[in-house]
């Protein structure tokens, strides 16, 4: 019944919302929903047509979707909600179904960000999605709600360009940091083989022992006691290590939390 | 007066023997003659101890005060007291030329610098204990600087022209006196000791660790552990270039002494059977420890070594002392002179200690950093 209903209100919005788009395509769900209003009707035609324009590109949809409360439909959380909203209108491009989506429910100003599809898996790596978080998470701060979903098509077409030519987004240690971690063992290596070195300048040393004076088969071991005393046990539990929860499987993970 | 010091001339020319390493003999420096030991003993044994006595004859005479009072000259002015120095200073006459030889109180062999003759002075065998042994050179003068050239091979912090301006001040061919010392090392020695076996069970590491309580008792026989007797000689120098190869120890004869210096013990062996002590007890213990084995940990908790005390040797065995000087220091070399074994501290240079530096860290710095620059 739930997602019936959620059906029904997202159609509903879609109908008075978009009303041209979706005589145009009657049967495509659009890239850009506002059902919570937060957007005028040509800022949202301009988002919905660069949206499409990215999806025939690369063909992968990236896709804008507002609520008034996602608890309407989903009251376990809004990452749940995310998923059958992308699962139940089928969402994403060709057989995969590759897409990203991002919805904002404003009640409590909540929002999740979530890929699906192989290929969204490879282009929208976490890394890739905290730096597309950042780049959109300032101006919802603001109200700026125009300027928040354009820097999120900026963003996500960005990332989607960088996988396609085979170099998605990845993490890039700090150069600081990768000259710490290159210089310190080097230097280790380094300080190391000199001391050696510097140690061959000097053989003049005092003997601590006298090896070379032992009489010959003279050393005997007249005592050898072996006690065992007593036996301690640890015990871990090994991890089955999963991989990772990732929430509906076949996506991203989730990137979520309040603006 | 007999004169203290013994000249032991050739038979054949008269002129000066020394010991040769090569040959276990004496050898003429101007005919070339050789003569074992035992003939030279037979020829001057009687010298030697008229030499001996005659030394024994200037330590009494030495106590006679002849200082003058005519007031002509003032000769406060000219020099200074020796003080305690004068103690350890003797002079002889080279029986030779005839120059006057001042040397150390400990000196028994040393060479005229005037004519170059080596001597012997027997007489500062007295009151001292005779060597039980002596160890003859094997290496010559030239070895020794051959050595000296070839240990500077290899060193990759030498200073680039410490080779070319280190000037070789002085070779000597010493014999040292070395106390020679018969131990044996009880050691007594518990330990804590694990062993560690880990296995799975379902979904469970399991890591089992037994704990041993370990209890060793062994003792080891040593013999000869040397110890310098000389309080001039460096230990660290002594020790770095042991062994020595006792197989060619001989009873001492003063036959072995011409040609190189040589001097008398100013530690007795009671100074320095604590070294010999030290160096039983540490080995002792490093080959009863090495018994413990089988164990993943082994931690030693109490230990009582003693060491028991034998036979004390005396003898002088055979060290080439190089010592050399370069921009205003001066450095040290040994070498034993019976196995050739070399050793002496050299300056480091700070340029070339960097530059070897950056030439290891600097590539392995930027291979690490490629590798996070591609992959990270």
């Amino acid at each position: 019944m739930k997602k019936l209903f959620l059906c029904l209100l997202i159609c509903l919005s879609l109908c008075l919302s978009f009303s041209v788009l979706a005589s145009a395509e009657s049967e495509t769900f659009p890239y850009v929903t506002d059902a919570a209003e937060l957007l005028t009707e040509q800022q949202a035609q301009t988002l919905e047509a660069e949206a499409a324009r990215i999806a025939e590109r690369y063909g992968c949809a990236v896709y804008v979707v507002t609520l008034e409360d996602y608890r309407t439909y989903n009251n376990e959380s809004v990452e749940r909600c995310t998923e059958e909203l992308y699962h139940y209108f089928d969402l994403g491009c060709g057989e995969n179904r590759d897409g990203l989506i991002l919805l904002l429910s404003m009640a409590e100003r909540d929002y999740d960000l979530w890929g699906y599809g192989p290929f969204a898996i490879y282009a929208f790596t976490d890394y890739g999605l905290d730096r597309l978080e950042q780049s959109f998470l300032p101006y919802f701060r603001q109200n700026d709600w125009y300027g928040g979903f354009s820097a999120y098509l900026r963003g996500a077409e960005n990332l989607i360009a960088k996988a396609d030519q085979g170099e998605p987004e990845a993490y890039r240690m700090p150069l600081a940091t990768k000259a710490a971690i290159a210089l310190a063992p080097s230097s280790l290596l380094g300080f190391l083989v000199c001391g050696i070195f510097k140690s061959q300048m000097k053989t003049a040393k005092e003997k601590d022992t006298a090896e070379d004076y032992v009489v010959s088969g003279s050393a005997r071991l007249l005592i050898r006691e072996d006690q065992f005393i007593n036996r301690t046990r640890t015990v871990h539990v090994i991890d089955s290590g999963s991989g990772g929860a990732r929430p509906g499987g076949g996506g991203t993970s989730h990137h979520s939390g309040k603006f | 007066m007999s004169t203290q010091i013994t000249n032991i001339q050739c038979p054949a020319c008269t002129g000066p023997l020394h010991f040769d390493g090569e040959s276990g003999k004496l050898k003429c420096e101007y005919c070339g003659s050789l003569f074992t030991v035992q003939e030279i003993e037979e020829l001057y044994g009687e010298k030697i101890d008229q030499a001996a006595q005659a030394g024994e004859a200037a330590v009494e005479t030495e106590t006679v005060s002849n200082v003058t009072e005519d007031g002509a000259w003032d000769w406060n002015t000219a020099g200074s007291d020796w003080g305690e120095e004068a103690a350890h200073l003797k002079s002889y006459n080279c029986p030779s030329c005839g120059a006057e030889l001042i040397c150390e109180e400990t000196t028994v062999a040393t060479s005229c610098p005037y004519c170059g003759n080596p001597t012997v002075v027997p007489g500062q065998f007295t009151g001292m204990l005779k060597p039980d042994y002596i160890l003859p050179f094997k290496l010559d003068k030239e070895a020794a600087v051959s050595a000296l050239k070839e240990y500077y091979k290899g060193k990759k912090l030498l200073p680039k022209n410490f080779r070319s301006d280190n000037h070789i001040e002085e070779v000597k061919g010493v014999y040292v006196p070395f106390w020679l010392f018969d131990a044996t090392a009880d050691a007594d020695l518990q330990f804590s000791a694990t062993t560690v076996r880990s296995y799975s069970h379902g979904n469970e590491r399991i890591t089992e660790t037994d704990h041993y309580r370990v209890r060793r008792v062994g003792t080891v026989e040593f013999m000869r552990i040397p110890v310098d007797g000389s309080k001039k000689m460096p230990d660290a120098h002594m020790d770095a270039i042991e062994p020595f190869d006792y197989t060619d120890l001989k009873p001492f004869s003063a036959g072995y002494l011409p040609g190189f210096l040589a001097d008398k013990y100013d530690m007795d062996a009671d100074e320095c059977e604590r070294r010999a002590d030290y160096r039983a007890g540490n080995t002792a213990e490093e080959i009863i420890r090495s018994t413990v084995t089988g164990y993943a940990s082994c931690t030693t908790v109490g230990k009582n070594i003693q060491v028991h005390r034998g036979n004390v040797r005396y003898a002088l065995m055979p060290v080439w002392m190089l010592a050399t000087r370069w921009r205003g220091k001066s450095f040290l070399f040994t070498m034993n002179g019976q196995t050739g074994k070399l050793i002496g501290d050299l300056p480091v240079a700070k340029d070339l200690y960097w530059s070897w530096f950056a030439r290891i860290a600097l590539p392995v710095a930027a291979a690490i950093g490629a590798f996070l620059h591609f992959y990270f």
